[in-house]
C-alpha cells in the first residue's frame, strides 16, 4: 500500500503534466505549470521508491536495498542524460515558430530512445518537421499519440535492419 | 537489384503506394501530407516509408532550410518515388487490386 499509492499518483500527476505541456502551445505559464505537476510527480516516484527501498533494507539487508537502489538511479540518470543528448542534436529551434520548441524535441527524445543511435536525430527531425504542420492542440496531441504508438514497431524494424545489416 | 526484397506487403503500405502513384510528378510528399491523405496514423505512415526506402522503391531529401524558414516551420523530409519502385508498385497495385484500381491526378 505504502508503495502502491504513491506510484499511482506518480502516474496521474505525470500524466497529467504531460497532457498539459502538450496542450500548452508555447504559452510559458503554462508549460511552467505543467512542468512543475510533472516534478511533483517525480517527487512522489522517487519517495515511494526510496520508502519500498528502506523496507527492503529493512526485511533482505543492506546488499540488496543497495543494489535496487544504485539500479534504480542509474536507470533515471542513462535515461535523462541519454535524452538530453538527443534534444541537443536535433535541430535548433531559431527557425521554428513559437509553438516548436524544445519541448516538442525533449518528447520525441525520449520516443528516439527506442531507435539505434543512428537513427535518432533523423527521426527527431522529422517528426518535428511533420508536428510544423499542426495548428490546433488536438492535432498535436494526435500526431504525437499515433507516433507514440508506431514507434516500437520501427524501432523493431531498425534494430532488425542494423543486425541483417552488420551480418 | 534492390538492397531487401519485400516478403509482404501491408494495406498500410500500399495505400502509401498509391497516393505516391496517385500523383507521379510531385516529389514533396512528407508524412504528415501522406498522413492526411492516407488517413493513416503518422506513426504508421513513418514505418512504411522506411520500409519502402529500405527496398529502394523511395527516395527522400531534406527541404531546402531557407524555404522552411520563410514559412515559420522545421523543415520537412520530402519523398518520391524511384524507377524501381513505380515499377514495382504499379505491379503490386494491379495484382492486389486487379481492375479495381483507377490512378487520377489530385484536383
Amino acid at each position: 500500500l505504502l508503495t502502491d499509492l504513491p506510484g499511482l499518483a506518480a502516474f496521474g500527476l505525470l500524466l497529467h503534466g504531460g497532457i498539459e505541456w502538450i496542450r500548452s502551445g508555447g504559452d510559458l505559464a503554462r508549460v511552467q505549470n505543467a512542468r512543475n505537476v510533472m516534478i511533483l510527480g517525480l517527487l512522489v516516484l522517487f519517495a515511494s521508491f526510496v520508502v519500498e527501498d528502506a523496507g527492503l533494507f529493512l526485511f533482505a539487508g543492506v546488499g540488496a536495498a543497495a543494489v535496487v537502489a544504485f539500479a534504480g538511479v542509474a536507470c533515471v540518470a542513462g535515461f535523462f542524460l541519454s535524452v538530453r543528448e538527443t534534444a541537443a542534436r536535433a535541430p535548433k529551434s531559431s527557425n521554428r515558430p513559437a509553438r516548436m520548441t524544445v519541448d516538442d524535441a525533449w518528447l520525441l527524445g525520449c520516443l528516439a530512445r527506442f531507435l539505434p543511435a543512428a537513427e535518432r536525430s533523423r527521426f527527431v527531425a522529422e517528426a518535428q518537421g511533420n508536428l510544423g504542420d499542426c495548428e490546433h492542440w488536438w492535432q498535436r496531441v494526435d500526431h504525437l499519440a499515433c507516433l507514440a504508438l508506431g514507434t516500437p514497431r520501427l524501432a523493431w524494424m531498425m534494430w532488425r535492419e542494423n543486425r541483417r545489416g552488420r551480418v | 537489384m534492390p538492397p531487401d526484397r519485400p516478403q509482404r506487403v501491408t494495406l498500410p503500405t500500399l495505400q502509401i503506394l498509391a497516393a505516391f502513384m496517385s500523383n507521379l510528378s510531385r516529389d514533396d510528399w512528407y508524412g504528415r501530407a501522406l498522413s492526411i491523405h492516407t488517413g493513416l496514423g503518422s506513426g504508421t505512415v513513418l514505418q512504411c516509408l522506411y520500409r519502402l526506402e529500405n527496398w529502394g522503391w523511395l527516395e527522400s531529401r531534406w527541404e531546402d532550410r531557407e524555404v522552411a524558414t520563410r514559412d515559420g516551420r522545421p523543415p520537412r523530409r520530402f519523398y518520391w518515388l524511384t524507377g524501381l519502385g513505380q515499377r514495382e508498385a504499379t505491379a503490386l497495385l494491379a495484382e492486389r487490386f486487379s481492375g479495381n484500381l483507377r490512378f487520377a491526378p489530385e484536383a
